[in-house]
């Protein structure tokens, strides 16, 4: 499972989660709202960040949605789609 | 003019930090940003999205912050608290940043919503809850006399019981922030 | 506060109003255009977009200037010259309402110019203005915060007379940026309706001038009765589920002004047609008692023109006044908003007397005033 410890680190980085670290984060744990308490503008990031690091284009926000609900379905999203 | 006065003064310079006339006691190294960290550590602040803003918008967060430190504002009605802002530079130390993401193609979100420099007082605003007035003027140097007439537009309408506001300046390693606030007498 | 209210004026006027778009260099040209359904956006993928936007091409660029500089020489000309006199330079405020001024000169790493105090000093001196100015910038509601403040000044006596001028115009670097929010619509916005798909951006300015003295009008002004601003305290880039801002601007308005919500004959939304603008706009009305207030937005005709769209639709709201017309909504056709809304389907002769115009913005800002036919 090195991606997610990976993807821990990235979003951090990306993110300015500057008061959190990789084992702060929950494999399963919401990224937005009661959760990580991420926002719309994270989730804009994290497309940025699929699209930079991985080459996978998410076209629409929304359906970001269930891809983006913790690290492990985003881990999950980007084995299924890497190029 | 006498009804209103300015009952708080705070500057943030590279000299350092000077609260109502008196040295702040918080050593700060212009060289870098890396005080503003230090400063929100320094307040034993807890608000992540600190860490998101960018340099203008922490510069005028932390000035607030300090402010309530000695000012108590928890009693001031929340629609009744005005800010009103002014620079010469508005937001154009992260347009500039903005500006080298498009032309790299790597354009962020998260950088181009700070390209507005109203964006401080929606910072101060959600921290606070503050839902009072919002403006946002650009002059070419600070004139406290005539930000004061700005603000006390505010005050003469009866928009607002308390103004919030003054200098906020970043542009590369400058930073200069004049906080005042204004009351009814 | 009696110092005050004894230099208190009673009513405020604005008039000789000025439009400067893709649909015409005049006021009148820019009515007649959208009275006739025309839109301004369309593609220009010579400029490497894909989506539509509303790009001024016919201008006359003025010796020295930049485009942005030249256009707003252009539209302060012509308000100033529905004047019978000249303002006095010492009672005679002139502000600037602009996002972004002309920020293209970053790209070529010209901080300095780039500062839109730079902007207006270059457009003072073309036309030797020697009266005091200064710049609003405060996102998308810039223009009608522009014109509120102004009411202010002049109603507490600071001055006499205040010229607006909104402009801003689409640059790469706004497009990245709103492309990045997923905010553009492929197709020309369509506020309000079901199959909204994003804002489309526009480039405008426009000018009004305000003043205590309806003498100084060549045409009958309107009077701008007041407005207020309130921030959503939510999200910096987000508007409120509630309408928790846009409500009390538009409740303080309406003290401010000493109007009622049954007195106002139609609302100009703000609209830019994002899922989320309009639907907080839905419910922000709703819950001020103007849900059955017909409501329109004109960022179908010019899409969003960012700190010239305050002024600019404040004026085609004028002239909807003046003309007795209520200007459809282009591009809605079927409701589909978080609450529904009386939204203008068609052109259509009505009295109006009050209008409301409002205004949201990045910064969880917001922003309502009132006009009124005298």
């Amino acid at each position: 499972m090195e991606l997610i410890e990976e993807l821990k680190e990235k979003l951090i980085e990306q993110l300015n989660l500057e008061e959190m670290k990789p084992a702060d984060i929950a494999n399963d744990a919401p990224l937005f709202g009661e959760g990580l308490g991420l926002d719309s503008i994270d989730a804009l990031e994290i497309i940025v960040l699929l699209d930079s690091h991985y080459g996978i284009n998410v076209s629409n926000p929304e359906e970001g949605k269930e891809i983006f609900y913790s690290v492990e379905t985003l881990a999950n999203f980007i084995t299924k789609h890497r190029s | 003019m006498t009804n209103f006065e300015i009952t708080y003064q705070l500057s943030i310079d590279p000299n350092g930090i000077v609260r109502n006339g008196t040295p702040y006691d918080f050593k700060l190294n212009p060289d870098t940003y890396a005080w503003m960290a230090e400063l929100y550590r320094h307040l034993k602040i807890e608000y992540p999205k600190f860490h998101k803003m960018d340099h203008l918008c922490k510069l005028a967060f932390l000035g607030v912050e300090l402010l309530k430190e000695s000012v108590d504002c928890t009693s001031f009605d929340k629609d009744r608290v005005a800010l009103v802002f002014e620079n010469s530079y508005a937001s154009l130390d992260t347009d500039q940043k903005h500006q080298k993401n498009v032309q790299s193609q790597k354009t962020s979100p998260a950088v181009f919503v700070y390209t507005l420099p109203n964006i401080l007082m929606g910072e101060i605003a959600i921290r606070n809850q503050w839902y009072g007035e919002n403006l946002f003027v650009l002059n070419d140097e600070f004139d406290v006399e005539g930000w004061k007439q700005t603000a006390t537009t505010l005050l003469k309408a009866n928009k607002a019981d308390v103004i919030i506001g003054g200098w906020a300046e970043v542009l590369d390693q400058h930073f200069d922030l004049r906080l005042h606030m204004i009351q009814r007498r | 506060m009696e110092e005050e209210s004894s230099m208190e004026t009673k009513v405020i006027y604005i008039g000789a109003e000025n439009i400067v778009s893709p649909l015409g260099n005049t006021t009148e040209d820019n009515f007649e255009e959208i009275r006739k359904g025309k839109s301004a956006l369309s593609l220009h993928s010579e400029d490497g977009f894909s989506c539509p936007y509303g790009k001024i091409l016919n201008y006359d660029l003025l010796p020295e200037l930049t485009k942005l500089e030249s256009l707003m020489v252009h539209s302060i000309q012509s308000s100033l010259a529905q004047l019978n006199r000249d303002l006095e330079d010492s009672r005679t405020l002139l502000i600037l309402s602009t996002t972004k001024g002309d920020i293209e000169h970053l790209a070529k790493g010209d901080v300095e110019k780039s500062k839109p105090t730079h902007l207006l000093e270059q457009v003072k001196s073309h036309l030797a203005l020697k009266c005091s100015h200064t710049t609003i910038s405060n996102a998308c509601i810039s223009g009608v915060l522009a014109c509120i403040h102004g009411h202010d000044l002049i109603k507490q006596g600071a001055y006499d007379h205040v010229v607006v001028v909104g402009a801003d115009l689409v640059s790469e670097f706004t497009y990245r940026g709103f492309e990045s929010f997923f905010a553009l619509s492929e197709l020309p916005c369509r506020p309000f309706d079901q199959d909204r798909t994003g804002l489309s951006l526009g480039e405008g300015v426009a000018t009004v001038v305000m003043s205590k003295d309806n003498r100084v009008y060549l045409k009958k002004p309107l009077a701008f009765l007041g407005g207020a601003s309130a921030n959503d305290a939510n999200h910096i880039s987000g508007p409120s589920r509630e309408g928790e801002g846009l409500f009390r601007a538009i409740t303080e308005a309406m003290k401010q002004a000493g109007t009622k919500s049954d007195q106002i004959d139609f609302v100009n939304a703000h609209g830019t047609a994002t899922r989320y603008n309009d639907d907080m706009e839905s419910i922000a009305f709703h819950r001020a008692g103007l849900e059955l207030k017909a409501v329109n937005s004109f960022k179908g005709y010019y899409g969003h023109t960012l700190g010239a769209a305050g002024v600019l639709e404040l004026v085609l709201s004028m002239q909807s006044m003046q003309n007795d017309t209520l200007i459809k909504s282009l591009g809605f056709e079927n409701e589909g908003t978080a609450k529904p809304l009386n939204v203008i389907a068609d052109n259509e002769s009505k009295k109006i007397r009050t209008v409301l115009k409002t205004a949201s913005g990045f910064g969880g800002c917001n922003a309502a005033a009132i006009l009124q036919k005298i």
